[in-house]
């Protein structure tokens, strides 16, 4: 195994009773990569992701993590409240409904600093002044602070939820249609926020998502995946230029131009 | 040094009644340090795909491309998204960028992937910005509403802003007016004297004449 990967899944199968969710998937990242998963709905991107997160139990395949302190974790091997802890330390994931990712009853600044005294925080005045300093990352008013998420739009809930994602400073995140959803105008400004992101605090993604447009501007490779196997990847514009594959020609060619 | 070895380049439409396009068949050439090599020949010839083959955005058929020696046809997709950053410069037709983003922030973005300091980098945009005619009020507003010309020289800025040993340039003076050409004809002849190998397309006889050093016809091949 290479010395300086970050995270790496080899093999992933997941079955849904005699359904293929994802099948022999192999896929490594090095710091600071954007990865995309593309393919249509029920093509297994979902599920490929939630087993490599550590949030669905695989069939086969072993996934493991260059962590912080080089030590590489295999997540089929450690304990339970080993792999929550580093899914809450090294790795984040942005669900595509933000309330699935939010505690929609408790503050703006609650929904960050939550995250912080996970990994234990425990200076309030601190925490707080964290938490303003990420909601102008996101470009949300700062006196929203003390407000409930259920009071923003739904771009700025997704906003909150990289914010609260991201306060920790994950190595790795995972997205699951993070610009879904959303109003293009939203959009723009949540794919420039991630990719600025991304540069400046060096994180790695996984990103998945249907739309073909944001991959290319955000990922350095993708995966194609139909009926929850990879029939291609590659270099982003080379696979989406250039598709070798039947089914990845015909997914290219089906985007409508603007 | 580019050079092209035996390249083959077609291409396998499976939806469409798995036709095959054959674009060209064993082309051979190099570009040395210091050369403009313009391509040639009729729309159609395969000269912007020959581009997108050596820049790793099209599957090589058969043959290779080296690129210094790098070989394209055998390097991983994160072997060339190194060799893009560092050495392999393109400037395209099409302007690609996310929406709202400001074009000052636009252009420095190939400065920062290498690491270069921000302030740094801020002021080399301006330069070539203003180099180019981008009027200064328009740098903090997003390219994409900007004309087809303008779009160009942002393209043009980008490509430019860094010095890559190696450059692909595809219609660069094609939408400009004779100042902005003459502009970007200038900027060539720049890189050409540091060093850069560049092989460009350019339909405007009068600049082709004027920078390139030698000519490659794809019909003649």
């Amino acid at each position: 195994m290479k010395q300086n990967f970050l995270f790496q899944a080899s093999n992933i199968s997941k079955y849904y009773g005699q359904n293929i969710g994802c099948k022999n998937v192999s896929l490594d990242i090095n710091p600071g990569e954007v990865l995309g998963i593309v393919g249509e709905s029920g093509s297994g991107k979902s599920t490929l992701l939630n087993c490599i997160y550590g949030n669905l139990e695989v069939d086969e395949g072993d996934i493991f993590l260059n962590d912080k302190s080089k030590t590489i974790l295999n997540f089929t091997k450690i304990s339970e409240p080993k792999l929550r802890l580093i899914q809450r330390s090294d790795l984040a994931f942005v669900h595509q409904n933000p309330r699935d990712g939010l505690r929609m009853n408790i503050s703006a600044g609650g929904n960050i600093g939550e995250r912080l005294m996970a990994i234990g925080h425990r200076n309030y005045g601190e925490i707080r002044q964290i938490a303003a300093n990420w909601l102008e990352k996101v470009e949300i008013d700062v006196s929203r602070i003390d407000d409930k998420p259920s009071t923003f739009s739904g771009g700025m809930q997704q906003r909150l939820q990289i914010a609260r994602n991201l306060v920790t400073r994950p190595r790795l995140i995972f997205m699951d249609e993070p610009t879904g959803g959303l109003d293009v105008s939203v959009q723009a400004k949540i794919l420039d926020l991630l990719r600025n992101l991304v540069r400046e605090l060096g994180i790695a993604a996984v990103i998945v998502t249907h739309d073909l447009a944001v991959v290319r501007l955000l990922a350095d490779r993708i995966i194609v995946m139909q009926n929850g196997n990879v029939i291609e990847a590659g270099l982003c514009d080379q696979v989406l230029d250039d598709p070798q594959h039947k089914y990845s020609q015909l997914l290219v060619s089906s985007v409508l131009q603007v | 040094m580019i050079q092209i070895k035996n390249l083959n380049k077609s291409f396998q439409l499976y939806n469409q009644n798995d036709t095959n396009i054959n674009v060209f068949k064993n082309i051979n050439f190099r570009v040395n340090k210091g050369e403009v090599v313009a391509l040639t020949g009729n729309s159609g010839t395969g000269k912007s795909t020959l581009l997108k083959l050596i820049y790793g955005s099209y599957v090589i058929s058969k043959g290779d491309v080296l690129i210094s020696d790098i070989n394209i046809r055998k390097s991983s997709p994160r072997d060339i998204l190194k060799l893009r950053k560092n050495k392999l410069g393109y400037v395209s037709q099409f302007l690609r960028v996310v929406p709202r983003v400001p074009t000052i922030d636009v252009v420095i973005e190939p400065l920062l992937e290498i690491g270069c300091e921000k302030k740094i980098a801020l002021k080399k945009a301006q330069e070539i910005l203003e180099r180019l005619n981008i009027p200064k009020n328009l740098w903090n507003l997003s390219p994409l509403t900007f004309s087809g010309g303008e779009q160009q020289r942002v393209n043009i800025a980008r490509g430019f802003i860094h010095n890559y040993p190696y450059l692909l340039l595809d219609e660069p003076t094609a939408s400009l007016d004779q100042n902005n050409k003459n502009v970007v004809l200038d900027l060539i002849e720049k890189a050409k004297l540091n060093g850069s190998a560049i092989i460009g397309i350019f339909h405007d006889e009068t600049a082709r004449n004027k920078v390139a050093t030698r000519e490659v016809n794809l019909e003649n091949l």
